[in-house]
């Protein structure tokens, strides 16, 4: 790396450091009340007046034998010369009446730029004037096989499954305000309308002016348990989510009404630069949990005329350790927590009073091919244990006592060519309110025309107790306008 | 559990106390903590250099040359990195926390910048802060885009960003970078502006050098994998005259290859300019079609190996693309 050092001549005054700028296109200095740097003026007249008055003598030096023996090109040339001589001349007036001694080089290096027509000054703008940033994502599955028939579920057919307005923008210096809704094909033409997320995320030190690191989310949010469960649908990295997430943590994944912290802990690096960060969320959601039936907030119960009053929150809380293996991997293994908070028992959405509490364990590495060309690889896995008890048996077929299950998932994702990736996922997992056990195994490819355009063709085999196989097809086309933002780092490479 | 529930206690009291606090109370504490010209200046006396945070490695080598010891530069691509496809990775988030400064393009290049800074919870560089520096501002963008729409590709709505190619524009960063490090540290002014004036002295020997030195590229054509060069090659007198991409961000398509190749065919065009992020597959393809020369320039100092200051970075794509075009001439 070179460094341009000092040579021990004195600097320049500041503002004449280097001698006149060149005219723009080289950004002009800007004031820091926006407006531009003065120019230096040619005497009274505007440049372009000057020149006007020069250019009849430039041309009456130049002209007199050219009429009658140059080509058109050669009196191009010398015109073009004449103008050079013309603004050489310009810089040396502007100059010296700007009171500084001319610097050749600078002049050397105007010549050589040219005559750039000025332009006005720009001030960098940004896209949002007080409406926020606005992303719609629409996501439609075209789905074949036999599930339908062997495991009763819904299929062979097309589907705008979801389609996801996202709002964001910030509210304060502090707090940004964020809105996810969501439309959801719930069959037979139906569209269930929900807000997926709504939440301030607080900067804590910028609104109580504690010294910490932290975040705070206050409102409806995905709830920081595992890694899968944190993703729209539109980032995940297959059409649907992980059997043990869909099995145990809810269809849609786990989203409570409440307050979050999310708090950095430790960074340190070592010699070569490597970085390993642990962080911390912790958050404390409304205790209304997904038991198997319906997901989210417990719509069955609802619709069942049963109160959702539950009588204790639940805390949920992950750690994570993001290491960098080298420059170009790293490895986060994170582990997560739910409890209720309390002694009060938590409502499901079958409306059953539980004392739930889960358990999560997820690991993803990545890697990098050399200087970001095509081949990079993503191996995540996660695994989830439920334990929940029940007082007594509130709705049919369910247990009395302590309830415990399992499921994990395992994927590795390969980078094909620049905008395709392949990939496999194999999960398993015990089934909430049944006796049966399902596993997984679903090849899937994505192909990204652009960044805005998803389509991804996925298969999966399922095997579920006793003996019920199915095998189905999903073609997934997926697609935003709008604002974009940014994915999560674990989502692609 | 119980550990947990303590735990939430314990920073839901902190807060309570921290919000019923007579600096709470104030209500100039709750305002933004915005530095003014006054408490922007840092005392660098006891070793505290002014941490910088820079989006690419060209602003982040500025910082380093003009700033000296004076500073501690950290940059969030690696030269040979695609500054559009930074992720925000925890270890990234945490090397920003504590920075004072953020050196970044602006208009929509950064575009993971913002939740790179929420996340690290320093707000106080969010672009539109005194602290964030936009080295764009006051350059004259190229190739603004007429319509603002997915139709026109993964367009950039100000126009083109890719402005560190330019070694004139580089030369007004470093001015830039300049000014705000001396306004944060005037104790040491002196010793900022004598470390400008020589790199500032430096890159304009170079640029005379270049530019009479390469006067004959002026008006050659050249074709480009992605938009990136386009400041490099017109201050240079050089013609994009076509892309590998049909859009930005677009794939190339075979039909577009094969529109291409024979515009390149018909005029002449002897190079194709590519990064090394980009597939190789259409370059080598129009390469086969038409016998161009592949170029992978320098995107910024540090890339590829042995490039490493911005004069030598300049140098080396000059130096490539002159022995590439001049390579045919009688």
């Amino acid at each position: 790396m070179s460094v341009h050092t000092a040579r021990g001549r004195r600097a320049p005054a500041a503002g004449r450091a280097c001698g006149p700028l060149p005219r723009s296109s080289v950004p002009r200095a800007v004031r820091r009340d926006g407006a531009p740097s003065p120019r230096r003026p040619l005497g009274a007249l505007p440049r372009s007046a000057a020149r006007a008055l020069l250019l009849p003598f430039a041309l009456t030096a130049f002209s007199a034998p050219l009429a009658a023996q140059l080509t058109d090109d050669e009196l191009r040339e010398a015109l073009e010369q004449a103008l050079a001589t013309i603004r050489d001349l310009e810089q040396r007036v502007a100059t010296l009446e700007a009171g500084g001694e001319e610097d050749p080089l600078e002049a050397q290096l105007l010549r050589l730029i040219g005559d750039e027509e000025d332009v006005p000054p720009q001030r960098t703008v940004f896209p949002s004037i007080l409406n926020p940033r606005i992303a719609v994502y629409m996501d439609t599955v075209a789905e074949a096989g036999n599930a339908e028939e062997q495991l009763g579920e819904d299929g062979d057919r097309f589907s705008l499954r979801e389609t996801e307005v996202d709002f964001r923008l910030p509210i304060s210096p502090f707090a940004e305000g964020v809105l996810v809704t969501t439309f959801e094909d719930i069959g037979n033409g139906e569209v269930e309308t929900l807000i997926e997320e709504g939440y301030a995320n607080i900067n804590v030190n910028g609104l109580t002016g504690i010294d910490t690191p932290a975040q705070s989310k206050v409102g409806r949010f995905r709830v920081p348990f595992g890694r899968d469960n944190k993703l729209h649908v539109h980032d995940l990295i297959q059409v649907d989510r992980s059997f043990p997430v869909m099995n145990l943590v809810g269809e849609e994944g786990l989203i409570g009404d409440g307050v979050e912290l999310t708090l950095p802990l430790t960074h340190t690096e070592d010699e070569d630069g490597l970085g390993s960060t642990t962080t911390v969320w912790l958050a404390v959601v409304n205790g209304e949990m997904f038991t198997g039936e319906e997901s989210l907030l417990g719509g069955l119960a609802d619709d069942a005329g049963v109160g959702l009053d539950s009588d204790a929150p639940v805390i949920v809380a992950r750690a994570s350790q993001y290491m960098e293996l080298d420059p170009r991997s790293d490895l986060e293994i994170g582990a997560s927590y739910l409890d209720r908070l309390g002694s009060g028992a938590v409502m499901t959405d079958m409306g059953t009073k539980i004392r739930p509490r889960m358990y999560g364990l997820d690991v993803t590495w990545r890697q990098r091919p050399e200087e970001n060309l095509v081949g990079s690889w993503l191996v995540t896995g996660e695994a989830v244990q439920t334990e929940f008890g029940y007082g007594r048996a509130t709705a049919p077929g369910f247990p009395s006592g302590t309830d415990t299950r399992r499921g994990y998932s395992v994927t590795a994702q390969r980078q094909m060519t620049n905008t395709t990736y392949a990939g496999l996922r194999y999960g398993k997992t015990d089934v909430l309110g049944t006796a049966i056990e399902a596993s997984d195994i679903s090849p899937y490819v994505s192909w990204y025309p652009t960044e805005f355009f998803r389509i991804r063709l996925q298969g999966q085999h399922i095997e579920m107790d006793p003996g019920r196989n199915a095998n189905r097809v999903f073609m997934q086309a997926t697609w935003n306008f709008g604002s974009h933002n940014p994915h999560p780092y674990w989502t692609n490479l | 559990m119980n550990t947990a529930a303590t735990l939430l206690i314990a920073v839901a009291t902190r807060l309570i106390v921290a919000a019923g606090s007579p600096a709470a109370a104030d209500p100039a504490a709750l305002a933004p903590p915005v530095p003014t010209a006054e408490t922007a200046v840092r005392d660098t006396d006891d070793g505290d250099r002014l941490k910088i945070v820079a989006t690419v490695p060209t602003y982040g080598l500025l910082a380093e040359t003009i700033g000296g010891e004076l500073v501690d530069v950290i940059t969030l691509t690696r030269p040979g990195q695609d500054v559009h496809g930074v992720m925000a990775t925890p270890s990234l988030m945490a090397r920003v926390r504590d920075s004072d400064l953020c050196l970044f393009t602006g208009l929509d290049a950064e575009l993971w910048l913002d939740p790179m800074l929420r996340g690290s919870g320093n707000v106080h560089l969010l672009p539109g802060n005194p602290d964030a520096i936009v080295l764009s501002d006051g350059v004259d963008l190229k190739q603004i885009p007429p319509i603002v729409d997915r139709n026109q590709g993964d367009v950039h709505a100000w126009g083109n960003v890719h402005i560190w190619t330019d070694p004139l524009v580089v030369r007004s960063m470093a001015e830039r970078v300049r000014e705000e490090l001396a306004r944060r540290l005037p104790e040491h002014a002196d010793e900022i502006d004598a470390r400008h004036a020589a790199f500032h002295k430096e890159l304009t020997e170079a640029l005379v050098r270049w530019l009479t030195e390469y006067r004959d590229l002026k008006g050659r054509l050249v074709v480009v994998h992605h938009r990136s060069w386009i400041y490099f090659l017109e201050r240079f007198g050089m013609v994009e005259e076509g892309n590998l991409e049909p859009k930005p961000r677009v794939a190339p398509t075979a039909a577009h290859l094969a529109e291409l190749e024979a515009l390149m065919k018909a005029r002449g065009v002897k190079v194709i300019v590519r990064e090394p992020y980009h597939a190789l597959e259409p370059a080598e393809h129009a390469s086969a079609a038409t016998g161009a020369e592949i170029l992978e320039l320098s995107t910024h100092p540090g890339w590829p190996e042995g490039v490493d200051g911005i004069i030598e970075h300049f140098d080396y794509n000059l130096r490539s693309l002159a022995e590439a075009l001049r390579s045919g001439d009688g």
